[in-house]
């Protein structure tokens, strides 16, 4: 029989704001606990908040880059509940008044390109952190709270129930992430936890209406661990089904990391009461026409759009063209290079997706930390179409530029790299090595023609790899099919 | 309107405050002479009328991202009933939310 | 030197001319509250040492002759609700017995730069719920007047004090009438100021949509000049009002010609005869003198109590939720584990009438109550500002009693219909509406003062001010004051 797996994510995205959502204090990670802490965030009697604009007009700026429509008129609300790490008793949020509706993310599934629905996007202030003093959760003596993190902005994004499989989810979250780069509203880091992710999943028999019981799971702190989660309860709930024991009751999983399984958490209770009410210390926001348009007017060209347009007017092959837009700061230093150099982008695309790529990897560092320039790889391009240096100098001296941030001509210049592109020259050191190693030679004559090879290294090694390669196969073989016919 | 016992038991629960078996009987009957009194209000429609929710009429009151000065983290504990580790300290937290 | 019985004009006199020093005054006052206090219990804290230390700053001042303000050096006792940097501020609850702010009202930053010496932290109803200090965790107010009769709430302490002369002014909190109550029962002016123009930061809040700061004062002139030093604009409170307050003594109109509307429900139903006959006289005088009476009606008026019940409370429990015993204040011990920690705090911290507003509060937040009657209560708010905007076109001010009854006596308050009693039926529409009320003695009945509340258009104080002047200049208030029995 076959199932269908109904996913919808919630999303929780630390904006990028340098003071918290409701005061001044700094919103630095990994400051020494509480020390970014302020009356207003300690939910200190008598402590008022002042609402950040900034954080207002990231999440407008979100909003726009996921289509949402922009509330006219939005309001805080408080969400009232009691947990020691949330100093109010009350978290500020739009419960009512979302700051955007009705959105979606195009999103390439399996080939096909989807809009995935998100009903809404609100902006809320974060909770402090609870530190568990014991081996677990469970068997804690006590807990610590460091309220640093208290009122730091937070976008929620809720994506409709519209992704069908583990990977759909992964590959949302991971276009997701690149659209929120490329608006540079978040620093989008889920291992310091500014992009968290949150699903809930469930499984039907194919064809089947209604929807079955679903499960939260929480603690998934990277894409791969979301995967694997969604994979890992998809099996449970598909096995459950088939033993025609389905889930009865909504519950609350944590996905596990050193097990690699999800694990039961909590049932889910009656819908908890949270008696939102609207906020009377922070106004309401109107937002105006002309400061949407403003800001839609700002926003960049997002990484669907710049795929497409990379396959259109570079004459990229898909592959590429999602690749390099995947990342902004990799798409612009693509376009730069592009810019800067004659010939084909996909010569350019070539180099970024393979010797850069391989290097940031072989690093661990980040596409921003590159010491590469666009024009530096141009200037590389350029001199190996116009044979200055060959393939194999190129790499090298790209090596060095990945690490010096030294100019390629500069690198060529100084260690005297140009290739060696003279008959006379080559003719001579051909000669030279056909008579040192009469052993290849005459195996090459007997018809072994991977001793060819041998010699064009032998002629590169003392050339010291300048000479051009293409010239010394064809002087060799010239050489060579000249003893033959003698 | 009015309120059981049982639910008198929830609203205590959902505002945290521990209450006696003798409590939860007189504040029942004290909660349901208050929701007498103001059912009052249904007697007069005004659902024309936008609700006043603030205690002014202004909008887009805010400030510009700007950091400024937390408080020293002595004054950020000075009041806390337990501490460890310059952070507040609590009995052990067995639900999770 | 009588202090007690100076008013501020006379007191600033004697200081200005050297005839006494800051410091000589303030001990003249703390030896008076050393006196009274024990039984009136006015002062939950007297703060000697730090009053003393600022009256010497103050000296220093006034010999340099630089920085004087009208309130350098002069003894001001401020609500145990209103944050006081180092000084311990328990909102007249247990919870926060040994509570000591970080940081000083915005009111308390504007006093103590204008050189003003903060005398102690006033009795109150705990966290301002009630309304005759009987429901503080430290003990109620006596009625200087009369020992066996309560001084009204919650603001009783501050009333009192200023009334027996233990200091010239005073800083109390209003939401449905915490300051025009107490300050009718005891004899002397209190104004509830247009919300938003006294600022919150560092009021803790009962219901933050209604709290406002006003000033207590046994002269018009000294309410005035306190009034001007604590209103302003403050960026850290949201609901601040941008505008800034007239200048002292700018009284706008001319009497003759101002109508003045007496709303026909203000004087039915359970107002004391004499209560009605007292206000009648200042009507008269007012008439004499130019003005127009006009008599109008409020037909919402019927709905307000229920309405601020409603509104009050629901904003009530979600302000009290901070209140978990996990970063300051009670904390209940030997629990194992921090749900058990929480519900055990807020049992032993919270009084009963606390207990009892944060459960109906809660229940208006619920599903099932939010729509019917928070909401509700929010559309006749502004069914009862219409209503209020209607009668503002017919009339320049409006004149009522401030309450249906003279100071009760102890204990009266609880009877089994608890919270039903009549003193708040005049004074909440003006928190729900937002405008200005000041309450001003005009006589005496059977020994006990008789409130008659002025109540304008937002941000027109100053013809509250210029009315009530006139009524103190034509002797309508009492000659009698609770000083002289003392």
């Amino acid at each position: 029989m076959a199932y269908e797996i109904v996913i919808g994510l919630e999303v929780h995205v630390e904006l990028k704001t340098e003071s918290k959502l409701c005061c001044g204090c700094s919103t630095k990670f990994n400051a020494e606990v509480n020390t970014l802490v302020c009356p207003v965030c300690l939910g200190l009697p008598g402590a008022l908040p002042v609402l950040n604009k900034k954080a207002v007009e990231l999440s407008i700026i979100t909003g726009l880059a996921l289509n949402c429509e922009i509330a006219e008129h939005c309001q805080f609300d408080r969400k009232q509940y009691f947990y020691p790490d949330l100093p109010k008793g009350y978290q500020l949020t739009q419960f009512y008044h979302p700051i955007g509706r009705e959105g979606w993310l195009e999103v390439n599934l399996a080939g096909k390109n989807r809009k995935i629905g998100i009903p809404r996007i609100h902006l809320e202030e974060e909770a402090g952190r609870s530190y568990h003093a014991g081996k677990g959760i469970i068997d804690a003596e006590y807990s610590l709270l460091d309220y640093n993190r208290s009122s730091i902005p937070l976008l929620e994004i809720v994506t409709a129930p519209e992704l069908h499989s583990p990977q759909e989810a992964k590959k949302f979250m991971e276009c997701l992430k690149t659209t929120l780069e490329y608006i540079d509203v978040s620093d989008c880091k889920m291992a310091e936890g500014s992009l968290r992710c949150d699903a809930n999943i469930s499984v039907r028999h194919r064809g089947d209406l209604q929807l079955g019981k679903r499960v939260e799971i929480k603690n998934m702190n990277s894409f791969r661990a979301l995967e694997a989660a969604l994979e890992d309860e998809a099996k449970r709930q598909v096995s459950l089904l088939q033993q025609g024991t389905p889930l009865q009751r909504e519950e609350s999983r944590a996905w596990v990391e050193e097990k690699g399984r999800t694990l039961f958490m909590r049932f889910k209770e009656e819908p908890h009461e949270y008696r939102y009410f609207p906020d009377p210390d922070l106004l309401p926001i109107e937002i105006a026409d002309h400061w949407i348009q403003d800001l839609r007017s700002q926003l960049p060209e997002l990484p669907q759009i710049k795929r497409q347009r990379y396959l259109r007017e570079y004459e990229l092959p898909a592959y590429d063209g999602e690749l390099l837009s995947s990342s902004k700061q990799m798409a612009d230093f693509f376009e730069l290079a592009v810019q800067a150099y004659d010939g084909e982008p996909k010569k350019v695309s070539n180099w970024i997706l393979g010797e850069l790529a391989r290097l940031i990897n072989l690093e661990k560092i980040e596409f921003g930390q590159v010491k590469v320039t666009p024009g530096a790889l141009a200037q590389l391009l350029t001199l190996l179409d116009q044979k200055v240096i060959n393939g194999k100098i190129a790499k090298m001296v790209f090596e060095e530029t990945f690490y010096t941030g030294k100019k390629p001509e500069a690198i060529v210049a100084e260690k005297d790299l140009e290739q060696v592109s003279d008959p006379k020259v080559i003719k001579e050191i051909v000669a030279r090595t056909i008579a040192a190693h009469p052993l290849p030679v005459r195996d090459y004559l007997r018809g072994k023609k991977k001793a060819l090879g041998f010699l064009v290294g032998q002629v590169m090694a003392e050339t010291k790899g300048k000479a051009n390669p293409e010239m010394v196969r064809d002087l060799l073989d010239e050489e060579l099919s000249f003893l033959s016919r003698s | 309107m009015s309120l059981t016992e049982q639910q008198v038991k929830a609203l205590s629960f959902q505002a945290r405050l521990q209450l006696t078996a003798e409590e939860i009987v007189s504040f029942t009957a004290q909660l349901n002479k208050i929701l007498q009194y103001v059912a009052i209000i249904q007697e007069v429609s005004v659902d024309d009328l936008e609700p006043t929710i603030y205690g002014v009429s202004l909008t887009n009151i805010w400030r510009e991202d700007r950091v400024r000065l937390s408080l020293e983290r002595e004054a950020v504990l000075a009041n806390a009933p337990e501490q460890e580790n310059f952070c507040f300290k609590v009995p052990k937290i067995l639900e999770e939310d | 030197m009588d202090v007690a019985r100076m008013n501020l004009f006379d007191l600033r006199r004697v200081l200005d001319a050297g005839e006494i020093s800051a410091v000589e005054l303030t001990s003249l006052f703390l030896d008076r509250i050393t006196q009274l206090n024990p039984e009136l219990n006015a002062f939950i804290t007297v703060t000697g040492e730090e009053a003393l230390h600022s009256a010497k700053e103050a000296d220093t001042r006034l010999a340099s002759g630089e920085g004087i303000t009208p309130l350098t050096g002069i003894p001001i006792a401020v609500k145990d609700n209103i944050c006081t940097k180092g000084v311990r501020t328990t909102c007249g609850s247990k919870l926060l017995e040994n509570y000591l702010p970080v940081y000083d009202a915005t009111v308390v930053t504007k006093l103590k730069k204008a050189g003003a010496v903060l005398i102690g932290k006033t009795n109150l109803d705990e966290f301002a719920m009630g309304s005759s200090t009987e429901d503080s965790g430290y003990g109620l107010t006596l009625n200087p007047w009369d020992r066996q009769r309560v001084a009204g709430g919650s603001s009783g302490g501050s009333a009192a004090a200023v009334a027996a002369g233990m200091a010239p002014l005073a800083l109390g909190s209003d939401t449905g009438g915490s300051i025009r109550q107490p300050s009718a029962f005891c004899g002397i002016l209190g104004l509830k100021p247009t919300y938003g123009r006294v600022s919150r930061l560092g009021l803790v809040p009962y219901a933050p949509s209604l709290d406002q700061i006003g000033s207590m004062a046994r002269r018009v002139r000294d309410l005035i000049i306190l009034d001007h030093y604590i209103s302003t604009y403050d960026p850290l409170d949201s609901t601040s009002l941008p505008e800034p307050p007239p200048e002292i003594g700018d009284f706008p109109r001319k009497l003759p010609g101002l109508r003045i509307g007496l709303p026909k429900e203000y004087f039915e139903e359970d107002l004391k005869p004499q209560i009605k006959e007292r206000v009648h006289t200042v009507a008269q005088v007012l008439e004499k003198e130019g003005c127009v009476l006009v008599e109008l009606s409020l037909p919402s008026l019927q709905y307000a109590v229920a309405t601020y019940y409603i509104l009050a409370w629901a904003e009530a429990s979600s302000s009290m939720a901070r209140y978990d015993g996990v970063r300051y204040g009670y904390r209940a011990t030997g629990e194992q584990d921090v749900l058990n920690m929480m519900m055990e705090t807020r049992k032993q911290g919270f009084g009963a009438e606390v207990k009892r507003r944060i459960l109906m509060g809660t229940c208006f937040l619920t599903e099932g109550y939010y729509e019917d009657y928070y909401r509700k209560a929010q559309r006749i708010r502004a069914l009862i500002k219409k209503d209020f905007e209607m009668a503002f076109t017919k009339c320049d001010l409006l004149l009522t009693p401030t309450t249906t009854v003279t100071a009760f006596k102890i204990g009266e308050n609880f009877t089994d219909s608890l919270i039903l009693t009549p003193t708040e039926r005049c004074t909440v529409a003006a928190n729900l509406t937002g405008i200005p009320g000041l309450s001003f003695p005009c006589g005496l009945i059977e020994g006990l003062p008789v409130g008659a509340q002025l109540m304008a258009p937002a941000g027109q104080e100053g013809i509250l001010f210029q009315v009530a002047s006139f009524c103190e200049s034509v002797g309508v208030m009492p000659e009698k004051e609770a000083i002289n029995g003392l």
